[in-house]
């Protein structure tokens, strides 16, 4: 669940959006260079948006007894790294706020840096850290994605606090009450998001193997 | 690796389904498995009473129906692109392995 149109105020607005910028602009650039080099990877990219499109259609109940879905980005950032998953993240972001009327414009660049930027940042530190501890591959890939889920969470939870600190408690306060909404529900999502995404890792080994290790290096640690 | 992958499968949908069957429905089954965006929004007007959205969404499902909708079109184009890509490596694997077993 995303920051709502209208929920920030304008000053939050545009600082967030100006932290995404650099951000963006980057991974643009870095996705113009790889489908230059490499124009079998449109297809990688699409199947690593195709996943955070279905994943943040799926409003799943939870625990908490309200509903919260998923962010799909772990999937995508460990195929083609956090740079170019931003800039899809931030694609499926945009669709949302434009059809679903789920998150918003104003909002737009807040929940770009909390879901596609630091989720895909935190997925590919994990991701990278489990390889050089030498984790096994699936495990790896579970933490990455249920744990990118989690941090997408709970720097919402600093977004929205520092928009709305506690009269009392102040942002400490305030991030605590917004981390009881969002990042409790979310824990079994998170769990459930590094499930599937391990699902649809093993299906891509199994299926397209060897094909698609050769552009996502990622799978050959993977793809023993 | 098949029974891992059905094991993972079922794991989701128990996951899933878990919270309905525990979490007890509130007075004439009010307010449950709301978003919990809505719940955020709730807090915020906890918070700071006076605070009034500046903007609202350009343009809002006319109903939940209508959003429906346009979730499960957002969940095919999504799964779609992703059969799609995962169909095509597979068909090129294959088409690969039988031209190597000919030569």
């Amino acid at each position: 669940m995303h920051i709502m149109e209208g929920y920030l105020p304008v000053t939050h607005a545009i600082g967030w959006t100006a932290a995404s910028l650099p951000f963006l602009v980057w991974g643009v650039k870095k996705l113009k260079d790889r489908l230059r080099d490499d124009p079998e990877a449109r297809l990688l990219i699409a199947a690593g948006g195709g996943f955070t499109f279905v994943l943040s259609a799926l409003k799943l109940p939870s625990v908490t007894g309200s509903c919260s879905h998923p962010t799909g980005i772990g999937f995508g950032t460990v195929l083609f790294g956090p740079a170019i998953m931003s800039v899809v993240g931030c694609v499926v972001l945009l669709f949302q706020a434009l059809l679903l009327a789920h998150g918003g414009l104003t909002t737009l660049g807040a929940n770009c840096f909390s879901m596609a930027i630091a989720g895909g940042y935190s997925a590919w530190a994990i991701w990278r850290l489990g390889g050089a501890v030498r984790l096994p591959p699936g495990l790896t890939i579970f933490l990455a994605a249920a744990l990118s889920d989690l941090v997408t969470y709970c720097v919402t939870s600093v977004q929205l606090a520092l928009a709305f600190p506690d009269p009392v408690g102040g942002v400490a306060a305030s991030t605590v009450k917004f981390l009881g909404v969002f990042a409790v529900t979310q824990v079994p999502l998170a769990i459930s998001e590094g499930l599937l995404t391990v699902l649809v890792m093993n299906l891509l080994r199994s299926h397209a193997g060897e094909i698609v290790a050769g552009f996502a290096p990622a799978l050959k640690g993977a793809a023993r | 690796m098949r029974r891992q992958n059905w094991l993972l499968a079922a794991a989701v949908i128990a996951l899933a389904v878990l919270p309905l069957l525990t979490v007890a429905t509130g007075p004439g089954g009010a307010a449950v498995f709301g978003g919990s965006d809505d719940h955020a929004g709730q807090l915020v007007a906890a918070i700071r009473p006076d605070y009034q959205r500046w903007i609202k969404p350009l343009w809002q499902p006319p109903s939940a129906e209508v959003e429906s909708l346009l979730f499960a079109v957002q969940a095919a184009l999504g799964t779609g692109t992703l059969a799609y890509c995962l169909g095509y490596w597979r068909g090129r694997r294959r088409a690969q392995a039988d031209h190597a077993a000919r030569d």
